[in-house]
Parts: C-alpha cells; structure tokens; sequence
C-alpha cells in the first residue's frame, strides 16, 4: 500500500505543479490520466523518489520515505519514466545487467542472466538482446524500460506515459504487458489517452493543474456527468451556458459535437457519455471556473449547484 | 565489490565502443610512442654516442605529461557528458547506491581504464629500446618515472574532469570553470598569500606543456647538422632513479591539486543528478524591471542546483574534501614558511659580514678523516686536525666552513676552553689560552648527518642566491614572488651520485673573506657571490671512510673503495689542500689498470665504454713521468663517469641546456660527464693527463685571473706535445668557415665556453711555432724561469714571452702582438715558383704570398732526389717574399713549411697551395 498525504511542489517560477495530493494506492492498476503540464510526472517522480516535495509525506508499505529509509524503498519500486532511453551503446541484455547490478539484485550471475533473460522474453524482446539499444525502435525501447523497471522485481510499478508516440501494435502490446503484471503487483499507469486507462484500469485519477479532480472507478466518472452531456449540430456555436468538448462522427457519417450543461441545451439531444467526454468535462470545467461540475473530491459526493 | 566490478565492466565496455575513447587512446599511444620511435629511426643511426633504454623512456617522458592531461580530461568527460543526454538516471535513480557511490565508483573505472593506457607509452619506448639493442638495466627508474610524473598527474585531472564535467554538465563549460578556478582562483589566493609573502606556484611544469614545447622545439634543432657539433642532446643518464628526490619535487607540485581534485570530486557528489532538482521558488514579479535577466537566472540556478536530500556520505565526503584542501594548503605554507626561515638566515649570515675568517699564519698540519657513509645518504665521522701557528703573534679565532646539513655532535679541543658559534655553513671557534706563536692546536669534531645543499629555486641565471632572496623581500606583486615550497634539498649522497666536497667531511678552515663580491652590471654574471678560497695550505689528510659495498668511491687523491674482510673501505693519506678535498662515487662499475694506479668506474651498461678508455687513460699515465723535467708525474688517477643531477624527467637539464659539458678534474680525479662519457669520439686521455700536469704547473705561480684559462691551456698543449700525443697539424690550424672569427680574434681575447677553438686549436699550434723558433730546451728554461719568478703582481702572457725571448734569444715580440693582441693570422701560398738551369747547378726561385695577416717566418724546403735544401722567408700581412736557392741536383719539387713549424691558417686546397712540382 501507497499513500501520499497533502503532496505540494511548487516550482522556482512559483508554479503550483501539486496542489493537495492524497493519493492511496492498493493493488492492481491505477491509471492517472490528465492533460500535459498538469503535474502527472511531478507526481510520480515524488512518488518514485526521485524528486522532493515541497510539502507532504509518502509511505510505501508502511515505511515512511525519511532519507535513511529511500534506498530500501528504492527497491520496492520499479519506474519507467517518460522519457526512458537506456544507454545507447550497451545492447538490451548488457543494459538490464547493468541496471541489476546497480539494484543490486540478490542473485547469482548465472541465476540472474535466467532472471534477465525470462524479462527479455516476457517483453519479447530476446530477438534483440544483443543488438545496440539505440538501433531499437520506439517500441522496444518502451519495452525495454519495462523489463529494467522489473529487474529487481519491484513490488510496485509505476509507468510514465509508457505508449505516447507508439504506433496502435506497439500500444495495445504494451497494454497487454501491463495488464499482465498488475494481477501480480500495483501498478500506477500515468497518461493522457484515455484509452489506455479504458482499457487496462479498474481504478483511476483524474489530474489538471497540479489538483486531483477525481479518484474513482472509470464508470463512477462518467455517472458524473450523466445527463449532462447534449450532443447538438455540427454546424452550430456552443449554446450559451454550455462548455463544448469536441466534434464527432455519428453512424451515419454526420457530424455532430458533444457539449456538457447542467441543463437541456436548445436543439441539444441527451448523449451517453463516454470515459474520453466524461474526462473532457472534467477539464473543461477545470479550465472554467463557476461552471457548475462534478464532484472533485471523492465518488459520490456532489458540488453544490449539481442537479443529482 | 560486485557493484565496483559492474562499474568496471560497464566503464571499459562503454569507452572501448566510443569512438572518442578508441580516437582519443590510438592518438595517445602514437604521438606519445612519437619520441621513441624519433630516437629508434631517425637519431639512433645518426648519432655515434651510445643510446641508452633510458634516452626512449626519458624522450617519452617529454611529451607524455601534457599528452595524459588532454587524454585523461577527454576519456574522463565521454560518458560524464553524455549521460545527462543519454538520460540514463532511472536505473541509477533506482539504485540503491548513494551519489558518494556512484561518483566514486565511475572514478575508481576511470582510473583502471586511464592507468593501463598511460603505461603504454613507457611499454612502447621500451619495445623500441630492446629492439634498438639497449637493455632495461634499471627497471625501478621506469615504474618510478611513471609513478611520479604520470600516475598522480592522469589521476588528478581525471578527477578534476568528472567532477567538473559533472557539475557543470557541458565540457565546455567545464573547461571556462576549470581554467577560471586555475587562473583567478589562484591569482586570489595569491594576492591574500602575498600579505604574507607567499605565493602558490602554478603547475605548468607539473602538466608538462613545457616540456612538450621544448622537445618540439629540440628535435627540429637537432637534426640540423652544424647545431649538433655542440649540442649532442638525446642522452639520458643511466644511473639509478632516486625516488625520494623524486616525491620530494612532486609533493609541492601536486599537493594543491590533488587536493583540489578530491574537494572536486566531493562536490560533484551533489550533482550526479538521480534526483530531479528541488529549489525553493523564486517568484519574478511580473513588472520587475530585470525580469528577463532574473527568469534566466532562475532557469540556470535551477539547471546548476545540486541534488536534493544528499546523503550522509557525501556530506562527509564534501568535508572531508575541504578539510583534505586545508592540509594540501596548511603543507605548502608550512613548507614555505621553514625554507623561508631557511633562505632568511642563510641571508642574514651572507650579508652581515661579522664572520672574521681564520688568520692565515694559522695552518693546517694534518687532518685524520674515519667514519662511515650508508645507504640513506647519512654520514657519521670522527675527525681530528691539527693547526699550527706559523706566524708571531696569539690567534684565539678560528674560521671554518661546514656543510649547512651536518649536525654537530661534539667539537673539543683538548687542554683549551672553546666557544662556538654556528650560521648555516660557518663555524667559528674561540680558544682560550689564544694558539701561541709555533704553537699547535688540535681539533676533534663528531658529526652526523645527511650533507646537502638547499636550493631555493629564487635564482634566475646569472642571479646569486643574495640577489634573489632581495629581490623576493622587496617584490611588490604576487607574481614577482618565488613559491619556496618548492625548494629543493639536493643531497650530497643519493643513489644517483655522491658528491662529498669540502665541508662535508667535518670543517675546512676558510682564510678568505666570506664579504660578497660587489654587485655585478655585466648581464649574465653573477655578483654578489661568496668568494672562492684563495689560500690553499696542502695538509696531510688521512681518510678510513666505510661506504655501503654496491658503492665506488674516489678521492681527490685518487685513492679508491676496495672491499676489505667484506667492508667496502676507501682508505689512503695523501698531501692536499682540505678546501680542494673531495669524495665523488655512485653505484658504478670499477675496472683498474693492470699496476692498479689508474682506475675507470661506470654506470654499469656503459662497463665497455670503461675498458675501451683504460687502456690509453694508463698509457698517458705512464707517458707523464717524462713531461716536464721536474714535475712530480701523475702516479695514480681516478675516473669516473659522472651522472648528472638527479633530475624527475631524466634529463641533462631543460632542452636548452643539452650541452655537452666538460670534464671535472679535482686533483686527481677525473669525472667526466655521462654526456661525455657516452660519446664515441675517443677519450683525449693525454689531454686530460696533461691537463693534471698543467694544472700542477699554474699551481707554482699567481696567474693573471683573466688569462688563468689561457695558460692552462698553452700549457696542457705543450705537455700534451712532450708526451708525443699531439696531432700532426702542428702549427697549422683548420676547421670550417664558422670557425673564422674564432681563427681571427686576438687570443688574449678569448672567453672560456665561447671561444673553445682558440683554446683547443689555435693556442697549441701558436705554441708549436714558439717552440720552434726557441728550441725546446730554450721554451722549457723559459716556462721554469716565468714561473718561479717571486713576485707580488701575478704572471702574465706578455711577461711569459718576455722570458721566452730572453732565454731563446730569439724575438717573439711582433709574434704576440700579431696573434695575441691582434687579429692576426697568415695564410700563405707558392707563387711563380720556377727552376733555371746553371750550367752544373739548378736555381728554383719563387715567392711566398701570405693573404693573411700578421708577420709569418716560414721555411721552404726544395727537393732535389735525396737532396733537400731549405730557404726561410719572413712574410708581413698581405704582401709577398722572393726566395731563390741553388742546387747542385735537378730540383723536383718545392714545398712550403713541410713540418708544419709555422702558424697560418690552411683550407683544403692548402696541399697543391703549398706545394709547387717543377718542370725542367
């Protein structure tokens, strides 16, 4: 068990990149999903030790991350950051030795290449064990970095942005790798695609602004905003009182948009939200305050001008 | 040690795949293999002197320093500057080791990559000097030479680079803060040291860049051929490497560095940057004038901000490092501050001019020297001397001169009360009851120490020790001072050479004023000099000194060490001056001639250079018994190849001082230089004999000061003449056309060093000519007459010829003036020369032209079958005499001074010049 309590970091501009953080996390996976710059990499960097906080306090299985307990956290957590590269000129099997030894990985050399080569094949990557990292495409990199975040078989996982900038193969391979390991260990999934936290986590938070606006089961997110998304002409301006979140394609190729108001918009028909809507919502009502929103706290409760 | 192993493993395996590492070492080994490889292709065919393994390593070792800074700081940043790139902080992020362990590690793979490499150098001049047939005899030289100048060098920078690297996260920027804390760091430091007069050398000669320049510089010069006659360079001494004199000039060098290199990498630990950043904000308000400038401060502060929540170790490594730097200072002002102490009473006694010296009535009788010499260079001795009142009145003040490192143990003077007193190299000593007149006075002195003598390093040339030191006490800027902590004690006795003179064997009573010379005006000569002692009283010294037995020792006497009962013992008494009293020695090879009167000693890879010179060393000794009527012979002498100074780069000296020097005679002991030593032009043993009976000779009479070298050598010549070893140029002299000036200047005019072909070639054929127009016995009776004249003024050339005429009746007047004072010197041709038939006789007529200057009296000699008749003719400058001669036989040839008897310059076409065939 994670848990981060009143997580603050305010940066040197006076940029509030974590405003209030509690954050539990328990098993399986949970996914954070919110736009760039809204402090998800801050926040798991804190997480993963990496960087400080400028208030708050983190536990991880029960030991606090005081200076003299971090390397034996350390070893408790994997990480694959958003912008991995391994070294260029050690080859994928040399590279993951590499970062064994640095974890100082309680095995023998011989029970440890066995260890590295089982990671190579659960990432499929032993094609290309011996071939120079910086040949790799994008995808095996990303896969690569996985397998380093699991050499030291971490008892939680914590991914950056692991398939931004992958081509749809490489996405859903990658998808699948994670869902695989969260039945065995906790995994924080970090993104902004939606469809990633769709498909892979029972558990998810939203982040905008350094703020967390939701923490929940993905279903809860769009009861949120049930009933309040409109869908109205293609053609037509967003209706006053109304935050537009986006043009679509309806079945019969017509294009329409979806709009969130508390209210019937003129013109507007009832639409089934979706996780991508409800999420939009979200952060169109971050990004206008006094709209009335969704509750921001915890599943369940209410803003105060919600019609429930 | 698993964690070190992957360090290791991933350093090597990273660099070996870099091309900057695999460009950076091929580059390494070739322009540092350079020097050797010069010496094995270019200079060992070219040059006839012998070539020892140490000439490749010594070469190497020119280049190499600068070369391991540029290789050590290039190897250093290549992964250091990619990492920040390669984002390779994950895994390190997640490792379980601390900053302090990560930075120390990557240095200790650095340095196992870095010190394998600079060994190659030193690995390839010993392949080029095994395949040049010079074997390694000393290996110790080559593992100390890397020691010293190599290791704390390539480990040093190393540090510096990755911690700076590191820091600064660009090589470039790197190299600005590098270069700034090297210049203005200590330009700052040196301005609050100067309050304190003291200043922190910098390490130009430390990182070599001045060496590298010079053997640049050298090696072009040398292969001119004209250059190489006097500067035969690419020698590099043979003699065994002396490690503590080694550490003694690198300490002060490298400590502040090494120090600084430690802080550096203490500093860095806070920087590796597994962390991100944490700084606290630092808002900018929208409308502050200086926003841009204070956002981008913002974003450099940010960028440059050490890690965040550091650890213990490397807050313990950052103190340490401080504390490490205040040692590394707290030595070199501590040493600063005692040389100080040092160089101000050596100041004080050179200038205060109290120190009265010894009465010259009181002389020395004897002198019995015992004791023993080890291996650290520390002698302990038991001397006793007796002096004698030679004159008429009480002397109660006795002056001596000691080594400035021995310390005293005991001075008792029997059946008197003493009071002593002891200034860097004085004693002097107070007798109660004063010596009587005719009185004797006996002096038993204890001492034990290791001689030597200090060297400040505040001498520039020409510069005496008291200029230097007043110049240090009046300088202004930090950059006039001198860093004292590098001052060097030079020890009379090292595993390089044992140079014991006087003062070093207990006191030597000093009879000259010890008042400086005035200050000199003359630029390159050095005034304010201590005087040298004029008065030389010849005592009978004993010595009984035990050395270590892998030592040969001789003495002025010429008397040698020899294993006795497994002591190696250097016994024997002899009559000499103390002041002229010297033991020289070093771990060399002695062979002796079969009398066991002469003896060469030698390095030991030079043991056949020895034998070939022994030979003619003992037939010049032998020859030397008939000289000089009169003169005692030389009955014994000592050889010794004598090593230079120890030096860490294993040099003669700085480039511009691979001079070939001369050869060192005191009394009987001969040291010539190793430069010398190796050369292959045959040893001059008459020379050298001869000059051991020159010297005897100058020794009967006060020479004029300025003309003492002049003498010497018209002396050395006629000795060397009389035991039949002279050439056949007689009184000819030759050479090739940047010999001219030397061949026309007035010889009174000569300076020693610069003017060498006057000395070794023109006096001696001048001096052929005298005696030919003399006579030998006439010459000798005149030298005998010149030099045991009595008078107050000392003896001068002119009053030699004035002797000379006067025993030889013959004048030599317009001769001196010719050649002496004047810048003459003939040249002399056969004109017109022609034969006319006389009935039964042959007339040969003829004329000597001479195109030279200066009046030349020359024979001709016409040849006529086994008939010879000879014509003198009396030449002035640039003009022309007739001679005629009758001969009663058909003449065939006529030939100009065919014994070449008188003085005149020849060319190569003097042969079919001076020699005319006739036709009739």
């Amino acid at each position: 068990m994670i848990e981060a309590r009143n997580l603050c970091k305010t940066y040197p501009d006076g940029t509030e990149a974590l405003v209030g953080i509690d954050l539990t996390l328990g098993d399986g996976m949970f996914g954070l999903l919110g736009p760039n710059g809204a402090g998800k990499t801050t926040l798991l960097s804190i997480l993963v030790l990496a960087q400080e906080p400028s208030l708050g306090d983190r536990t991880y299985f029960g030991i606090a991350a005081g200076i003299r307990e971090r390397p034996r956290i350390r070893s408790l957590i994997g990480y694959l950051p958003q912008e991995f590269a391994p070294v260029a000129s050690l080859s994928g099997f040399e590279y993951l030795l590499y970062c064994a030894e640095l974890r100082r990985v309680p095995l023998r050399r011989r029970d440890l290449e066995r260890r590295l080569w089982a990671l190579l094949e659960a990432v499929e990557l032993t094609h290309a064990a011996h071939r120079r990292a910086d040949t790799y495409s994008g995808g095996m990199i990303r896969r690569l970095g996985l397998a380093q975040a699991l050499v030291h078989s971490p008892r939680f996982l914590v991914v950056d942005e692991p398939t931004a900038g992958l081509d749809p193969e490489e996405r859903i391979r990658f998808r699948h790798l994670i869902t695989d390991l969260a039945e065995e260990i906790p995994v924080l999934l970090s993104t902004h695609i939606v469809e990633d936290v769709e498909a892979t986590c029972p558990r998810l938070g939203i982040i905008a602004r350094g703020r967390l606006l939701f923490d929940g089961e993905p279903g809860e997110v769009m009861r949120q905003v049930e009933g309040r998304l409109w869908r109205v002409s293609g053609d037509s301006p967003v209706p006053p009182g109304a935050l537009g979140l986006g043009r679509r394609a309806g079945d019969g190729g017509e294009a329409f948009q979806v709009v969130y108001a508390p209210r019937p918009v003129p013109g507007g028909e009832p639409s089934e939200p979706t996780l991508e809507e409800a999420f939009a919502a979200f952060l169109a009502l971050e990004r206008a305050p006094g709209t009335a929103s969704p509750d921001t706290a915890s599943p369940g409760t209410a803003s105060a001008d919600e019609p429930s | 040690m698993r964690l070190l192993r992957c360090f290791l493993g991933t350093e090597w395996r990273l660099q070996w795949r870099s091309l900057r590492f695999r460009s950076t070492a091929a580059a390494y080994g070739i322009l540092c293999g350079l020097p050797s490889a010069v010496v094995f292709f270019a200079v060992r065919g070219r040059t006839e002197d012998l070539l020892g393994a140490n000439v490749y390593l010594a070469e190497t070792l020119e280049v190499q320093p600068f070369l391991t800074v540029v290789a050590a700081a290039l190897v250093s940043g290549n992964r250091s500057g990619h990492q920040a790139l390669e984002q390779t902080w994950p895994p390190l992020s997640g490792a379980t080791l601390g900053n302090f362990g990560f930075i120390s590690r990557r240095y200790l793979a650095l340095a196992t990559l870095l010190l394998p490499l600079t060994a190659l150098p030193p690995a390839i001049a010993a392949g080029f000097a095994l395949a040049g047939g010079s074997p390694i005899t000393h290996p110790e030289t080559w593992i100390w030479s890397w020691l010293v100048l190599i290791v704390p060098l390539a480990l040093s920078v190393s540090a510096i680079w990755l911690a700076t690297v590191t820091i600064a996260g660009h090589e470039l920027a790197a190299l600005v803060a590098c270069l700034a804390l090297a210049g203005l760091g200590r330009a700052a430091l040196n301005e609050i040291l100067m309050r304190f007069r003291m200043t922190i050398g910098d390490a130009g000669d430390w990182l070599g860049l001045v060496r590298l320049k010079g053997w640049l510089r050298w090696t072009r010069w040398w292969f001119h051929d004209e250059a190489r006659v006097e500067h035969p360079g690419f020698v590099a001494t043979e003699a065994p490497y002396d490690a503590a004199a080694a550490l003694d000039w690198l300490a002060p060098r490298a400590a502040l560095t090494a120090a600084v290199a430690v802080l550096a990498l203490a500093l860095a630990t806070a920087f590796v940057h597994r962390t991100r950043r944490d700084l606290k904000p630092r808002e900018v308000p929208a409308d502050h004038p200086l926003r841009t400038y204070l956002q981008v401060w913002n974003r450099i502060r940010q960028r440059h901000s050490p890690d965040a929540a550091l650890g213990i170790p490397e807050r313990l490594a950052m103190v340490l490092g401080c504390l490490i730097v205040a040692v590394a200072l707290g030595f070199l002002i501590d040493r600063q501050l005692d040389y100080r102490r040092l160089a101000e009473e050596r100041y004080r006694v050179l200038t205060e001019n109290r120190s009265m010296p010894t009465p010259i009535d009181v002389r020395p009788l004897d002198w019995h020297i015992a004791g023993q010499l080890s291996e650290d260079g520390r002698l302990e001795l038991e001397v006793s001397g007796r002096l004698h009142n030679t004159g008429d009145e009480l002397r109660d003040h006795l002056a001596f001169t000691v080594d400035e490192a021995s310390r005293w143990l005991e001075i008792t003077v029997p059946g008197r009360r003493i009071e002593t007193s002891h200034a860097w190299d004085r004693l002097a000593i107070s007798l109660e009851p004063p010596l009587a007149p005719s009185d004797t006075v006996e002096l038993r002195f204890r001492l034990a120490g290791a001689p030597g003598e200090t060297a400040f390093g505040l001498r520039k040339r020409g510069v005496s020790f008291a200029r230097g030191f007043q110049a240090f006490t009046t300088a202004r800027f930090p950059r006039d001072l001198k860093d004292l902590s590098r001052t060097r004690v030079l020890p009379s006795v090292s595993n390089r050479r044992i140079a014991l003179g006087p003062g070093d064997f207990g006191p030597v009573p000093r009879y000259t004023t010890w008042k400086l010379t005035p200050p000199s005006t003359t630029p390159g000569e050095a005034g304010q000099l201590v005087p040298g002692e004029q008065y030389h009283f010849p005592a009978e010294i004993s010595l009984d000194l035990e050395v270590p037995p892998k030592w040969f020792v001789a003495d002025s006497c010429a008397h040698s060490s020899r294993l006795e009962d497994g002591r190696n013992r250097l016994r024997g008494a002899c009559r000499v001056a103390l002041d002229e009293f010297e033991i020289r020695g070093g771990e060399l090879t002695a062979l002796r001639s079969p009398g066991g009167e002469t003896v060469v000693a030698a390095l030991g890879p030079h043991r056949q250079r020895a034998q070939e010179i022994l030979p003619s060393l003992a037939q010049a000794v032998a020859l030397s018994e008939s000289a000089w009527p009169g003169l005692d012979p030389v009955d014994g002498l000592a050889v010794l190849e004598w090593p230079p100074a120890f030096d860490v780069d294993l040099q003669q000296g700085t480039t511009g001082r691979r001079r070939r020097s001369r050869e060192l005679l005191l009394g009987r002991l001969l040291l010539i230089p190793e430069a010398s030593f190796v050369d292959s032009e045959p040893l001059e043993a008459a020379r050298l004999v001869a000059g051991m009976l020159a010297r005897g000779l100058m020794e009967r009479r006060e020479l004029e000061t300025g003309q003492a070298h002049l003498f010497r050598s018209l002396f050395e010549a006629l000795m060397i003449r009389r035991m039949g070893q002279a050439g056949d140029e007689g009184a000819t002299v030759s050479g090739p056309s940047w010999y001219n000036f030397q061949l026309r200047m007035p010889i009174l005019e000569a300076r020693p060093l610069q003017n060498e072909v006057v000395f070794r070639r023109r006096l001696p054929a001048v001096m052929v000519e005298v005696e030919s127009r003399t006579g030998g016995q006439a010459l000798h009776a005149g030298i005998e007459s010149f030099l045991s004249r009595d008078r107050s003024e000392p003896g001068t050339m002119r009053e030699l010829f004035s002797d000379l005429e006067a025993s030889s009746g013959v004048s030599l007047a317009r001769m001196y003036e010719d050649y002496f004072v004047g810048r003459g010197i003939p040249e002399l041709r056969l004109e017109e020369v022609r034969s006319v038939r006389l009935r039964d006789r042959w007339r040969v007529d003829g004329k000597v032209r001479n195109e030279g200057h200066g009046e030349v009296i020359c024979p001709v000699v016409v040849e006529a079958g086994s008939e010879e008749v000879h014509a003198t003719v009396t030449v002035d400058t640039m003009s022309a005499a007739s001679f005629s001669v009758v001969l009663t036989s058909r003449p065939h040839a006529v030939l100009l001074d065919p014994r070449r008897t008188c003085h005149r310059r020849v060319t190569k076409a003097s042969p079919t010049l001076e020699k005319a065939f006739l036709e009739n």
